[in-house]
């Protein structure tokens, strides 16, 4: 078998080598060779030396003090606030009503069956139609209550749950509960691995105190497709398959392509099982897919203090912030990493309390960036005479003419790969013929952020072109040999070559974070917000 | 031995000497940095920085019997360059939809593997690149990594596991899907 796969890795990447062009620069520029030194020891001793004195002059940076401050849970922190109260709505495709003693009734298999949601401080109302109810609760509910409010919606079949948090003003907000809402409960987890850390619970009468379960090949228990709620019977069962052990933690590991509600439907179980504690950690691998498992809350981080960021208005009109925060709401949607957590505003600026394992980088991108703009121009060469007389006009500091345009070279473009393929004694400014045929970041359509190679982690951003665009991009491109270069913000981020026309798709790669395809993918997708707001305080 | 010749030669500015190490080790170089930075392009600037670097501090080199466990030591501080804080660089691809890389919704048993390579840890990925393809030794690898061959062999075997249980399970997943998945709601 290790055979088998040690040739399976061999011939899948056989072709994983390097161009032979990286040999034959090399080898041609080899610099000067470095004398032998003695000297590096006294160096690195006074390197140590000067970074202590620094480190003692200027002494650490007061970093954690927000999240010391926030002692208790995040969500609990804001839920708490005064003015305001949750209410949790579910809509279901499934009947439901109030039934006996205020407890949740769900038509299944033709019998109502009762849902209890007892000892969670909440109360239910049903809601304007039978197939909604509302769950109040309690002002001071801990944080945990919503989590599992949330878990026995998903595990009873209410897909789309989400906190709307009213305050006393009229304002509500969302608490986005993200269970998915796009493929539904359906949707695979395709060769996920969603892991739950569960703890015994705290009672005496618990047969299990002290140890905790172990499933390490719980993949059967997920594959049986069998739900054993009863702690009982799932200790019994457990104990007569050997898979219960004596430890202090237990993993449980959903195979490839589980439908998310099962995953749900799982971590209910355990729940109901009795266990105190139930984390979620090491995220799965393709975040799209598994973003629904992964965004839902995660206490052990959020106790830590996950980040929450303020950002302050900039400029622009404070009466502009309800509807930044409805477009950032949006943005952070299509960037298909960021649950919107938790996104208000305030007076002076906004404040977004991430759900765990966030990237905050990538919302604070995404907040300070107000819009990007996208143009496809023709690069003019240094050697054209159209070039020649721009480039003396602008010496003599007139403007550039008519269907001309100088650009600077973005952050990007300065990197030795895309400036060596533009004239380069300019100071970084690059002509471009503007008179041509018009694309721009309204010309394309299904912008998305993709993972483009296994190995490598790369991500590219793809895009489709408008029909009505395409002969355009064709018009454009016709000139193998030409340089199109990609104008992002008024600056240059890099002018490719063409080799081809482009017409109905195309990609931009060429070492992209996932977080920085996600923000442009993002970025291009929604509106420029109204005003500009900046990052405070994390 | 041949390398220590050449690492000698090269280390007293013979650049034939040194080309012949680079024939020599860069695949093996350039499988460590794949696994580690983000894609072919930046692979292949680092394995010119590592080489770069090598070749104008090979001077300082006191034991050539090092050479490999120290050619490693720098690729991975450039791939460690590369990766923080550094901007990406955009190229336009495109054109026709041959160019265009196919989506991950029809997957192969490559694409399942490659899936599970890129979830390994980049020391076990780089082991398993390493070993199955280039061919090395686990003493081989445990010099170049500067850790003992028993650690490069758990590592190793470790990974296989993880590999094997990975196909294993997404093959019965594929059976499951076929014989339909009832379940009782």
């Amino acid at each position: 078998m290790t055979r088998q796969i040690e040739r399976l890795v061999e011939s899948s990447y056989r072709d994983l080598a390097p161009s032979d062009h990286v040999e034959a620069e090399l080898l041609r520029e080899l610099p000067p060779q470095r004398k032998r030194t003695n000297l590096s020891v006294p160096i690195g001793i006074a390197a140590v030396i000067l970074i202590a004195i620094t480190a003692a002059l200027f002494g650490k940076p007061d970093v954690g003090r927000v999240a010391a401050e926030g002692k208790n849970d995040l969500a609990l922190a804001t839920v708490a606030r005064p003015r305001t109260g949750v209410v949790a709505r579910a809509a279901t495709d499934v009947p439901v009503r109030l039934g006996y003693e205020g407890r949740i009734e769900v038509m299944r298999n033709k019998q109502w069956t009762t849902v209890s949601l007892d000892g969670l401080g909440s109360h239910l109302e049903e809601g304007p139609r039978d197939q909604r109810i509302v769950i109040s609760v309690d002002r001071n509910a801990p944080w945990q209550h919503l989590q599992w409010i949330m878990l026995i919606c998903a595990e009873q079949y209410l897909p789309s749950l989400a906190f709307e948090v009213a305050s006393e003003k009229g304002e509500t907000y969302l608490l986005d509960a993200s269970l998915p809402t796009d493929g539904g409960l359906n949707a695979p987890v395709r060769r996920a691995r969603v892991r739950a850390r569960v703890e015994p619970k705290q009672d005496k009468n618990m047969r299990w105190r002290g140890s905790s379960i172990l499933m390490p090949s719980a993949a059967a228990y997920w594959i049986d497709t069998e739900m054993v709620t009863d702690q009982q019977k799932l200790v019994e069962r457990l104990q007569a398959e050997r898979r219960l052990e004596p430890a202090r933690h237990g993993e449980i590991m959903a195979p490839a392509r589980t439908p998310f509600w099962m995953v749900a439907q799982g971590i209910g179980a355990v729940r109901s099982a009795g266990f105190e504690r139930l984390d979620f950690y090491g995220t799965a691998i393709p975040p799209k897919e598994v973003r629904a498992a992964t965004a839902l809350p995660y206490p052990r981080k959020l106790r830590k203090g996950g980040p929450v960021l303020k950002f302050t208005l900039v400029d622009g009109d404070p009466k502009d912030l309800p509807r930044t925060v409805e477009l950032l709401r949006e943005r952070a949607r299509v960037s298909e990493s960021l649950s919107t957590g938790e996104l208000i505003y305030t007076d002076t600026g906004i404040e977004w309390t991430l759900g765990a394992n966030e990237d905050a980088k990538l919302a604070q991108q995404l907040v300070e960036r107000q819009g990007v703009s996208l143009e496809f121009h023709i690069t003019v060469e240094k050697d054209n005479a159209d070039f020649e007389r721009e480039w003396k006009r602008r010496q003599g500091g007139k403007h550039p003419s008519e269907g001309f345009q100088w650009y600077e070279l973005g952050d990007f473009a300065k990197t030795k790969y895309a400036k060596s393929r533009l004239p380069d004694d300019t100071n970084a400014l690059v002509l471009c013929r503007t008179d041509d045929y018009r694309i721009t970041k309204a010309s394309l359509r299904e912008v998305a952020a993709e993972r483009i190679t296994h190995v490598y982690q790369e991500w590219a951003v793809s895009f489709a072109i408008r029909e009505e665009h395409q002969e355009n991009m064709a018009k454009l491109t016709q000139k193998s040999g030409e340089f199109l270069a990609i104008i992002l913000d008024g600056r240059v981020h890099s002018a490719p070559n063409l080799r081809e026309r482009l017409r109905t798709r195309a990609q931009i790669t060429g070492g992209f974070s996932e977080r920085d395809a996600r923000a442009l993918a993002a970025l291009l997708r929604s509106p420029a917000l109204p005003v500009r707001l900046k990052l405070k305080q994390r | 031995m041949e390398a220590d010749r050449d690492v000698r030669a090269a280390r007293d500015g013979d650049r034939e000497a040194f080309g012949r190490l680079y024939r020599r080790y860069s695949r093996a170089v350039f499988l460590e940095l794949a696994a580690r930075v983000r894609g072919r392009q930046d692979a292949e600037d680092a394995l010119q920085a590592t080489f770069l670097s090598a070749w104008t501090n090979l001077p300082r080199l006191r034991r050539p019997s090092r050479f490999i466990g120290w050619l490693f030591s720098i690729a991975r501080n450039k791939a460690n360059d590369q990766t923080r804080g550094k901007l990406p660089r955009m190229v336009l691809l495109g054109g026709s939809e041959e160019l265009i890389a196919p989506r991950i919704d029809s997957p192969t048993e490559f694409d399942e593997l490659r899936e599970l390579v890129a979830g390994l840890r980049p020391k076990s990925r780089a082991t398993v690149l390493l070993r199955a393809v280039e061919g090395w030794s686990a003493e081989e690898i445990a010099h170049a990594h500067g850790v003992s061959a028993s650690t490069v062999r758990r590592r190793y075997a470790d990974a296989i596991e993880h590999l094997r249980i990975g196909l294993q399970r997404s093959k019965n997943d594929d059976q499951t899907d076929r014989t339909s998945r009832r379940v009782e709601l």
